[in-house]
């Protein structure tokens, strides 16, 4: 459980780490856009806290719960932030679009590609289980 | 099983990790994107149109090349009506690669002035919609658009006949002395021809004169035309027409009764 314990709390730490560096060079670009801090902060925060769930509960079968609501939070939140996937962002008399369809199409594959890997390590958890209860 | 999991999890950690690099080069990228607008000039065309010239120039510091830049601009009146369009494109600015180029724009006068006489006269405002669009890496599209006004002054602004003066020039000639002003708050200089015909009371041509016109931008027009008529078939009253001709447009006539 320790183990466990520390496990979680340096995946959490070291993500948010690189989240840290990385806004470092992007935030001041991104200030142009309101409540776009809001939005990054508190995916990061959330997924960090499923990490570390997921972490937490290791070698039992909650683990995979944990996993697959990161999976489908990755795709909810991606789904819900992009939209349609063309950002529009008034500035001044300008106004500025920029097309992330391609962008969605691909992370909305990866977060499925991502939900199939957690479900099949989930029916393999199981199976390796049962196989172990009936010897 | 546990292979082929495992080989999804690397794959999708690979494409996660790659997509995230690429969208943070892409911003850094265009972070370094700069590009600045020259003057502009205006010329006459040979073909008798205005042309709007503004030079572009555009710096990608950045990492990853543009692709399909294009800039367009559509000048619209009051109304909505597209009075010109121009674009310019740029099929790839390679990353660390300055570009320049020259935006044109073609204003046909002609028929810009033939479907809006009141141009000619009436000092007035054209909107005017810009939009530039490119790819980043040549896969993200971006645009940005603006909508702006641009004063038009009118080439023939205030344009006054005044009441032709009458007066004998010899035994066999009447001498009509025309005075024609304007302003010229139009951004082009222009020159031609100011006609003036004069008619009887049987609307009989019985004189026709003509004067040179050459006017620079913002100055006065204020002549006076003389116009020599036989007094064999003039009479007291009657009325002239007044023509304007010039390359880039035409206007008139002008009537102006005499004699009333």
């Amino acid at each position: 459980m320790v183990f466990r314990a520390s496990k979680a709390t340096i995946m959490g730490s070291v993500l948010y780490v690189v989240y840290v560096i990385l806004w470092q060079y992007l935030g001041p670009m991104f200030m142009l856009l309101p409540g776009f801090q809001q939005m990054v902060e508190a995916f990061v925060v959330t997924y960090v806290a499923l990490l570390v769930g997921s972490e937490l509960t290791s070698g039992t079968i909650y683990q995979y719960f944990f996993n697959v609501a990161k999976a489908l939070f990755v795709i909810g939140y991606i789904m819900f932030s992009l939209k349609t996937g063309i950002f529009e962002l008034p500035l001044g008399g300008i106004s500025v679009s920029v097309d992330l369809r391609l962008f969605l199409i691909v992370a909305m594959l990866l977060g499925l590609l991502g939900l199939a890997k957690t479900i099949l390590q989930a029916i393999d958890f199981m199976s390796a289980r049962s196989e172990s209860v009936v010897i | 099983m546990r292979v082929a999991i495992r080989a999804i999890g690397i794959a999708s950690a690979v494409f996660w990790v790659f997509l995230i690099i690429f969208g943070v080069f892409a911003v850094l990228s265009m972070q370094n994107f700069q590009m600045s607008f020259g003057k502009m000039q205006t010329g006459i065309s040979s073909g008798n149109e205005v042309e709007l010239l503004l030079p572009i120039s555009i710096a990608n510091k950045g990492f990853l090349s543009v692709g399909d830049f294009n800039v367009s601009t559509r000048i619209v009146d009051e109304q909505g009506s597209t009075l010109a369009a121009g674009q310019t494109f740029i099929p790839e600015i390679g990353a660390g690669e300055t570009v320049n180029a020259t935006h044109q724009v073609n204003l046909g006068l002609n028929e810009f002035l033939a479907g809006h006489v009141r141009m000619l006269l009436n000092d007035s405002e054209l909107r005017v919609e810009e939009m530039v669009g490119m790819k980043v890496a040549q896969i993200v599209p971006v645009k940005a658009s603006s909508n702006f006004s641009i004063p038009w002054g009118a080439p023939l602004y205030n344009f006054a006949v005044g009441a032709p003066e009458v007066s004998l020039s010899g035994l066999n000639y009447s001498r009509i002395v025309v005075p024609i002003s304007f302003e010229n708050h139009a951004f082009f200089s222009f020159n031609g021809t100011l006609q003036v015909r004069v008619y009887n009371s049987s609307n009989l041509l019985v004189g026709v004169g003509q004067g040179p016109v050459d006017v620079q931008q913002n100055l006065v027009y204020k002549e006076k035309l003389g116009i020599d008529v036989s007094t064999g078939n003039a009479t007291l009253i009657g009325h002239i027409e007044v023509f304007l001709e010039t390359p880039v447009f035409s206007y008139g006539p002008v009537v102006i009764p005499y004699g009333v």
